[in-house]
């Protein structure tokens, strides 16, 4: 599904590479976790998956673009980055609308979508009218819409309250289990990065590269209180401490 | 609501002070004439028949001057936005263009289309179409490179699937600004191209200058600032409209 092998980054005009000799492959239908201190490049990482930016050494296997059908790739970006001038509900079909889809059922799924994300009282509403949580939830909403095989998430839950990432963590597990699509989180709670994902991935160094690749093979549906994940916890974090 | 009383009384202080001048002799009556004559000589502009179709005319010029040189302005102005080639491509060719005034286009307004409606929507729509190029080039280069982004991430990777649903909301703001500049220089070019003699205000105006009936010059004067006003207002209840997505 991906797979980056030497994969190097450097940013136009930047003297140093940002990412060097990255080996990574994810296969289909896995969840990984990217977890990893602030501009490691984590978001640059998603950003070539992506293709929004090409990779400047190493080879990047990652999917095609769309065919004007289906997106094979759907991003929920750090920053909510939604439309000023759409409401929450036409920013859900914003991505939508590049696809070959009935429109009543891109409606249908827009509104399905806001209710998954508890926002159908506010579907209405201007950007600027919602909290910084809703906005990410739209964008959240926005990215499931297309049914993508890879779902880029860069800290979509950064911004909500306890509660509200609870109950998207829990959506987004039984969507995973559900649907068999492809996630890469990014996070820089491990307790979710554990709690979520097939394997955690530490990125490190710089210029980056993967530190340390841990599978974390307990049953689903999780419980946060798995004495496994709490160990798996200690080991991560001993590892990006050291 | 508090009542708005000082702009009533500066105009009132105004008034008052213009009534004064011609009545002390400063100036004689025919070269300034009083407030209190001009509802007189408007009513009699009216019924003899000038005010209307002067009107009429001036109207029509400005709309079409104005549509054309905002259309154009616009459409090269967002191209130019999107491509840095014709950008540079048209640079210089713009920087002889445009410090030309819009008057300085009247000798060959008049070789081109004669003394004519034609010559006046041509002066009109030139200097409108500058303002609207330059308003919306900048508006388009400015457009959050994040939203670029974004567009690019759903699959609309060619400028043209983004000009729609992104770069022309997102350049927006800048893009009336520069129609609201558009909409105010009209009005300047409308009375200095009808003062040529193609029918209108301004060519009323300047008749009513040779017979040194100044009191119709005033009305003349008042009707264009009037029309400005309302059209002023007009565009931003639909800018209001438009933008009604910002605070
Ligand atoms: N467009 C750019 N041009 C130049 N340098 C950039 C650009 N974008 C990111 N960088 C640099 O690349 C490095 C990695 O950035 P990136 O956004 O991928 O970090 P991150 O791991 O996502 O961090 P965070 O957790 O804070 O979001 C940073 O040092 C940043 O300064
Ligand atoms: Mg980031």
């Amino acid at each position: 599904m991906i797979r980056f092998q030497q994969l190097g980054l450097t940013f136009p005009g930047a003297t140093r590479p940002v990412i060097s000799g990255l080996d990574l492959t994810v296969a289909a239908g896995e969840f990984v976790a990217l977890v990893g201190a602030s501009g490691v490049g984590k978001s640059t990482l998603l950003r070539i998956v992506a293709r929004l930016l090409a990779p400047s050494a190493g080879t990047a296997d990652v999917p095609a673009l769309g065919d004007g059908k289906r997106l094979p790739v759907a991003m929920v970006f750090q920053d909510a980055r939604l439309l000023p001038w759409r409401t929450a509900r036409d920013n859900v079909l914003f991505g939508m609308e590049r696809l070959t889809i009935d429109p009543a059922e891109a409606a249908r799924r827009a509104d399905a979508l806001l209710e998954v994300v508890g926002l159908s009282a506010h579907a209405e509403k201007w950007p600027r009218q919602l909290s910084g949580g809703q906005r990410q939830r739209v964008a959240i909403a926005r990215a499931l819409a297309v049914e993508p095989d890879v779902l880029l998430m860069d800290e979509p839950f950064g911004a909500l309250d306890a509660i509200t990432r609870e109950t998207l963590q829990d959506e987004l597990a039984q969507l995973h289990m559900q649907s068999g699509r492809t996630v890469l989180f990014v996070t820089h709670d491990i307790d979710e990065a554990l709690y979520l994902a097939d394997r955690v991935v530490l990125l490190a160094g710089s210029p980056a590269s993967v530190s340390l690749d841990r599978s974390v093979a307990l049953p689903r549906p999780r419980r946060r209180e798995d004495p496994g994940l709490q160990a798996l916890a200690a080991e991560i974090r001993a590892r990006l401490h050291a | 609501m508090r009542l708005p009383w000082r702009p009533f009384l500066g105009l009132a202080i105004f008034l008052a002070i213009w009534e004064a001048v011609p009545d002390s002799g400063l100036l004689p009556s025919s070269l300034l004439p009083p407030p209190s004559a001009i509802p007189g000589a408007f009513w009699r502009e009216v019924t003899g028949g000038q005010w209307l179709p002067a009107l009429g005319h001036s109207l029509w010029h400005y709309l079409a001057g104005l549509l054309i040189g905002t259309v154009s302005g616009i459409a090269v102005g967002v191209a130019a936005g999107l491509s840095r080639g014709l950008d540079e491509g048209l640079s210089w060719v713009v920087r002889v263009l445009r410090p030309i005034p819009g008057l300085a286009w009247v000798p060959f307004a008049i070789l081109w289309f004669g003394i004519s409606s034609g010559a006046a929507l041509f002066i009109i729509a030139i200097g409108v179409f500058w303002i609207n190029l330059f308003a919306t080039t900048a508006a388009v280069r400015a457009v959050d490179p994040d939203l670029i982004e974004l567009a690019n991430a759903f699959g609309r990777r060619d400028q043209w699937s983004k000009l729609w649903p992104v770069i022309l909301p997102a350049a927006a703001p800048g893009i009336l600004a520069g129609v609201r500049t558009g909409l105010g220089q009209a009005w300047m070019a409308v009375v200095a191209a009808e003062l040529f003699g193609v029918p209108g205000i301004g060519q009323r105006m300047n008749q009513a200058a040779s017979l040194i009936a100044s009191e119709i010059v005033v009305v003349c004067m008042l009707t264009i600032a009037v029309l400005y006003g309302v059209m002023d207002m007009l565009f931003l209840v639909v800018q209001r409209r438009i933008m009604r997505w910002q605070a």
